[in-house]
């Protein structure tokens, strides 16, 4: 009989590799990956390709012109290029995305480690406010707020993460509560480690896998609501997105007058970077809870819906 | 039996709903400026300002012991205590709310409820049948997809619903109204409003038919939002049922799958769908802002974008509360439901 080799635990950076290559090698994932890779592409490399955005007015321009080889897309009611705005809103809409879902994952982990680590009257009482948050309608607080704010990209950015963290806490709150019990946050407490301590040290790298995946998914729900507030005329106005050429298209008519190329590019980019960061939250999920894959087969993702619903559901008692 | 329970959870919802009030009431005085000179026109003189100040309670202390200056600033100001610890806006705000008075609408100029209520009914229309009709097909697609696990039905429906997932309802909807209500597509349907403006109906059968021409495009729309998590959510419910024990007694005692999944599976997953339904809720009626807006449905989304539009805060305020109040209500009745459904929660 021979011994195989004792297996050596894996280096930090072996372990990042090895998470990517599962990752890569999940199907739907890759697909992700690629239109995001796209769209990142488009966004970057992008206005250096296409130019600036014609001021209005600018001599040379006509406004509504159907698309043709010079404007792929056509051009808005000020005489604009439409793939130069498309480009400009593929920069925005990820920016936001990023940025919103960033705040949304600090107030959400926080809330959700502190809640299940401490336990008792914290608990409790962050999980109230969290319960309230979350029964509230998101979309429709995240407008009104944006109304009173003022529209400009910071504003969108806060709005957005200090509507969206409720949902995050409750599932870090329910992984935080099963890591409380392992073995080395007893070790560490032994030592004499403080709360804040074993909450940062021992709790976060450990809820961190779960983070990264909770934030591809919180991304695509930020892109969605800045498009949204966008069209209902209280997203960014200083700047373009994909929901503001879509509001401008709607107000111009664009629909009667059978502007497809003014309205289809947009809400298409929209779908396919909201789907990606969907597909690649699916496959970090795949990766973090090797149960998904055994149980999930090709359809992770409605397990991975399943097993959200199941923590958000719980804390109900 | 259940009472205890019931009676817990009224009195979450009324401490949810006192929560909202009081957020609803703070958020909006981080307004800048003075609500009085938006309300007056141009030449008035100051004591006609200060008589609607006086009206409208904005004379009062925000807080005990906090007074906002015309500009909009924050004071703390003590020489307003004894008197302003009833005396103050909060106060006077929570006493008409309790008689239903929300305030003046800027734009309108008459009681914000009155506008509110104009808009309430047509939404509650176009949400309750695109809610009845995403609940039913999806729940009935999802049990389907989870009984043929895996076959092309499954995957068929699993992938479209992660699409319908990522699709911002008002886009849909205008894709929708391009094919369906201008002449670019085939216009089988009216395009704007909740009626055929002008129309006399000779039956209010007619009228009937007239709304549901004009419901059905938006309807459509916010139903098929909901049904991709309705799909995904009953799909998963299902296959956690289908492993449970008792189906395997029920296929042991040689019963036919049909009853297996209809009498046995089905009842038991569908419990955390009814939880779930609430929850969408206030998910559609944040859709449905936008699609009542490129329909042209004359719903609350509408009265929002318009109070946006105008900048008439008294009643997006006013529009918040109802909206919340509605979600709120709704969980209500799905605790309730629950609670009918599984004995064991009430305890």
């Amino acid at each position: 009989m021979t011994v195989g080799r004792i297996p050596q635990p894996l280096s930090r950076f072996h372990r990042g590799y090895a998470s990517l290559r599962l990752l890569v090698s999940n199907r739907q994932a890759l697909v992700g990956i690629v239109i995001l890779a796209a769209f990142v592409l488009i966004a970057v490399v992008g206005p250096f390709v296409v130019g600036p955005i014609e001021k209005p007015g600018t001599p040379g321009t006509t406004p509504l012109l159907n698309p043709s080889a010079t404007h792929l897309f056509g051009t808005d009611q000020a005489g604009r290029d439409l793939v130069k705005l498309n480009v400009v809103g593929a920069q925005v809409s990820l920016i936001v995305g990023v940025v919103a879902s960033v705040l949304t994952m600090l107030i959400g982990t926080a809330v959700g480690i502190v809640a299940g680590f401490l336990g008792g009257r914290w608990d409790n009482w962050l999980m109230r406010i969290t319960d309230f948050f979350y029964v509230l309608p998101t979309l429709v607080l995240a407008v009104v707020l944006a109304a009173i704010l003022g529209p400009n990209l910071l504003n969108v950015i806060v709005v957005i993460g200090m509507t969206s963290w409720p949902a995050t806490a409750r599932i870090i709150r329910s992984q935080t509560l099963s890591i409380r019990e392992r073995m080395f946050v007893d070790r560490a407490r032994a030592y004499g480690a403080s709360n804040r301590r074993i909450m940062t040290r021992q709790i976060l790298p450990n809820v961190f896998g779960l983070v990264m995946a909770n934030t591809t998914l919180t991304i695509a729900t930020s892109i969605f609501y800045e498009t949204t507030l966008s069209f209902l005329g209280v997203g960014p106005h200083e700047t373009y997105s994909w929901g503001r050429i879509l509001e401008e298209s709607f107000n111009a008519g664009a629909l009667t007058l059978g502007k497809w190329a003014w309205f289809v590019p947009p809400g298409l980019s929209v779908v396919l970077v909201v789907l990606a960061f969907t597909l690649i939250g699916a496959g970090f999920d795949e990766i973090l809870d090797p149960r998904l894959r055994l149980r999930g087969g090709p359809h992770g993702v409605t397990e991975l819906a399943m097993a959200e619903l199941e923590a958000t559901l719980e804390p109900r008692a | 039996m259940g009472s205890a329970y019931l009676l817990r959870r009224l009195g979450g919802a009324a401490l949810t709903i006192f929560a909202i009030a009081v957020l609803n009431f703070f958020l909006f005085r981080l307004l800048p400026g003075d609500p009085v000179n938006t309300l007056l026109p141009r030449n008035v003189s100051q004591a006609q300002k200060d008589a609607l100040r006086h009206r409208l309670g904005l004379d009062q202390p925000v807080l005990p012991g906090i007074i906002r200056t015309n500009q909009g600033a924050f004071k703390v100001d003590f020489s307003t205590l004894p008197d302003s610890v009833v005396g103050n806006q909060f106060v006077t705000y929570l006493q008409n709310l309790a008689s239903l008075d929300l305030g003046l609408s800027f734009a309108e100029r008459r009681p914000v409820i009155d506008v509110i209520g104009e808009h309430f009914w047509p939404t509650i229309l176009l949400v309750g049948v695109s809610e009845a009709v995403s609940i039913v097909v999806g729940v009935l697609i999802g049990i389907r997809a989870a009984w043929k696990r895996g076959g092309p039905f499954d995957v068929t429906s699993v992938n479209s619903s992660l699409v319908l997932y990522a699709v911002p309802l008002f886009w849909l909807g205008m894709l929708l109204l391009f094919f369906f209500a201008t002449p670019n597509g085939i216009p089988l349907f009216p395009s704007q409003q909740m009626s055929t403006p002008g129309a006399i109906f000779n039956s209010p059968v007619d009228q009937a038919i007239d709304i549901g021409r004009h419901l059905f495009l938006p309807a459509l729309t916010l139903a098929l939002g909901g049904i991709g998590g309705e799909v995904l959510i009953m799909r998963s419910s299902m296959l956690e049922a289908l492993r449970e024990d008792y189906v395997l007694t029920a296929r042991a005692k040689g019963l036919k799958e049909a009853d297996v999944v209809r009498r046995h599976a089905v009842p038991n997953a569908m419990l955390p769908t009814v939880t779930v339904v609430a929850l969408t809720l206030g998910y559609v009626l944040g859709g449905a802002i936008g699609v009542e807006e490129v329909f042209a449905w004359p719903g609350m989304g509408r009265l929002t974008v318009d109070a946006i539009h105008n900048q008439d805060f008294p009643v997006l305020q006013g529009l918040f509360l109802i909206i919340a109040l509605c979600v709120v209500v709704a969980n209500l009745i799905a605790d309730f439901v629950y609670s009918q459904l599984d004995p064991r929660v009430r305890t």
